[in-house]
């Protein structure tokens, strides 16, 4: 930061107030978690010592690193894409992110021997911070009229044999470990199938979509960067919205 | 006086010579004639029906139900009488939207009507070529449409790459890189506010313009001779003259400004935050967001009966100067 001091919209490390993904690993790290289930209950655990520990040291990072937009996320714009501008000194993001800033058309290919992705590491020596392990799901709807072809077809998507094209040709981390092999041999994989190792993953309760769609982890990143609200203020706000959504009738 | 007597004597001749051709026709004939106007308001009764009143319908059937995702499965949903409506009026965050509906439809009117009266008055005063210029730019702004408009804003008052932030630290107004003007509700507001007067200046300016142009030319001049000033003329003889279009215009835009949706939907990036919520935008989030359709159709009827309360003045207004004519 001290070098680029001059240029008012530097970021040492890009990170957008509602980017929740790369917030999250911050309360894994330190050992706390979204939510609980305990006794048949969700409990939301945002609020506890080791969540608000993660919160608060995110938000020292974000506030003294980052001056990316407090209100915007990672993709509006694409953080690649600023981070081609030459204004972002690092960001967090996926596998295809840092080769998308080297792209043709809209990055900048003349970075490309100047850059590479390393697992973020986390506050204890030697480990990597955890990573959340999600993307799309695959399910198939209870109208279905074929629902044996539909679960057939799940199989063989996720089958190791079709996600190996998908190492190869398409450049994603797999969904298994079996295929390690595969993505350590791609230098542009390795470091996130590496990180990919130590992971997280959100609850699994029937009613987490409403937890999304309520922006509820949204809000809670973006009060705690902006300072609108404390960390602990904004932790427990969130922890019983999730209690609440988590628990009420599933649909 | 003798013109008034010669008419009021010829009126019962004419009707006594169509009463005996009126007792001739047949019964067909006669009840075609009385049910005619029916038949042509039909088509439009038909389609006002089914785009308008049915939908209305549902949407208050819908507002006694408890109706979720799990009813939008099963296609059917319990009854529960008022308790949306209860919970409406015992959820604090309902009055703060409120309150925030009914200040900023104040706001963007008022701005609309103030800023279209000037455009249009200034329209009066301005030579062919400049009257040319600044009606093609309003009439090109009336025909941009919403998405467009708010892409265009967005893209101005970008964080990163905003042309707006740029230029006004070019311009030495102070330091706005990476100014988020959305950050804090108020500046976000502002943003929000130019794009929705700016889209309805065009239609106020433009049809106030046609309404001054029906100013008779003597009465301002008798004014100006009696020492009358410019605020003076525009006082006591424009705005009466205009005020019919004046009422009709504010009652338009307080409808239109009311139920403002798009705006505020596109520039948040279809996830306003809480600040951002106006009516419109309380039930959306509850009905589509959160599954609670029966609930959101309580705050679409609760937000259609302020609509009414507020333009009903107006509107009541409206048909007693329709009545004086």
């Amino acid at each position: 930061m001290k070098r680029y001091g001059k240029q008012r919209n530097y970021s040492a490390l890009y990170f957008p107030g509602q980017y929740v993904w790369a917030s999250m690993p911050f309360v894994y790290d330190y050992g706390g978690k979204i939510a609980e289930l305990k006794n048949g209950k969700w409990k939301g655990t945002l609020d506890s010592p080791q969540a608000i520990q993660g919160l608060t040291k995110l938000k020292q990072i974000v506030r003294s690193l980052s001056r990316a937009n407090k209100t915007g996320d990672e993709a509006t714009p694409q953080q690649a894409l600023v981070f081609a501008k030459g204004r972002v000194g690092s960001f967090i993001g996926l596998g295809w992110e840092w080769p998308y800033a080297l792209d043709k058309k809209d990055g900048n290919p003349a970075l490309a021997n100047k850059i590479g992705a390393y697992p973020m590491p986390s506050h204890v020596k030697g480990k990597f911070m955890p990573a959340f392990l999600g993307g799309s799901d695959v399910a198939v709807p209870v109208t279905s009229k074929n629902k044996a072809l539909a679960y057939d077809w799940i199989r063989i998507f996720t089958s190791n044999a079709q996600m190996r094209t998908l190492v190869t040709v398409g450049k994603q981390i797999p969904n298994s470990t079996a295929l390690a092999s595969f993505t350590a041999k791609n230098p542009q994989l390795a470091p996130f199938a590496n990180a990919s190792k130590s992971n997280f993953f959100v609850p699994i309760a029937p009613n987490w979509v409403k937890v999304e769609n309520a922006r509820v982890l949204k809000n809670l990143v973006q009060a705690i960067v902006t300072g609108k609200m404390t960390v602990k203020q904004a932790a427990k706000r969130a922890s019983s919205q999730i209690t609440k959504i988590l628990n009420a009738p599933t649909t | 006086m003798s013109q008034g007597a010669g008419g009021e004597a010829g009126f019962p001749a004419l009707t006594a010579a169509a009463g005996p051709l009126a007792r001739r026709r047949p019964f067909a004939q006669r009840a075609f004639r009385t049910l005619s106007p029916y038949f042509l308001l039909a088509p439009a009764a038909l389609v006002i029906g089914a785009v308008l009143a049915y939908p209305v319908y549902k949407l208050g059937r819908l507002s006694l139900q408890q109706f979720g995702l799990a009813e939008l499965v099963t296609k059917k949903g319990t009854w529960i009488g008022l308790d949306n409506y209860s919970r409406i009026f015992h959820d604090h965050q309902f009055w703060t939207v409120v309150l925030r509906t009914f200040v900023f439809t104040a706001v963007n009117v008022g701005l609309t009507m103030i800023l279209g009266t000037l455009i249009a008055l200034l329209l009066t005063r301005l030579g062919p070529a400049m009257r040319l210029l600044l009606t093609t730019g309003l009439v090109l702004v009336w025909a941009t449409p919403v998405v467009v408009a708010v892409t265009l804003f967005r893209w101005m008052v970008d964080f990163e790459f905003g042309v707006f932030n740029w230029t006004l630290t070019r311009l030495h107004f102070g330091d706005f890189i990476n100014k988020d003007w959305f950050a804090d509700p108020k500046t976000g507001f502002a943003v929000i506010t130019a794009i929705i007067v700016w889209g309805a200046i065009p239609f106020v300016a433009i049809t106030i313009y046609a309404g001054l142009s029906q100013v008779p030319e003597e009465l301002v001049e008798a004014a100006q001779i009696d020492g009358a000033g410019r605020w003076r003329v525009f006082r006591d003889i424009t705005f009466p003259l205009l005020l019919p279009i004046f009422v009709i215009l504010t009652s338009l835009s307080i409808i239109w400004d009311f139920q403002v949706f798009n705006q505020v939907w596109l520039i948040r990036d279809g996830e306003p935050e809480e600040d951002y919520w106006l009516m419109s935008v309380y039930s959306f989030v509850e009905a589509f967001k959160l599954g609670e359709y029966g609930f959101g159709a309580a705050i679409a009827v609760v937000m259609v009966c302020l609509m009414f309360l507020a333009t009903f003045v107006y509107l009541r207004q409206m048909i007693r100067m329709g009545e004086t004519r």
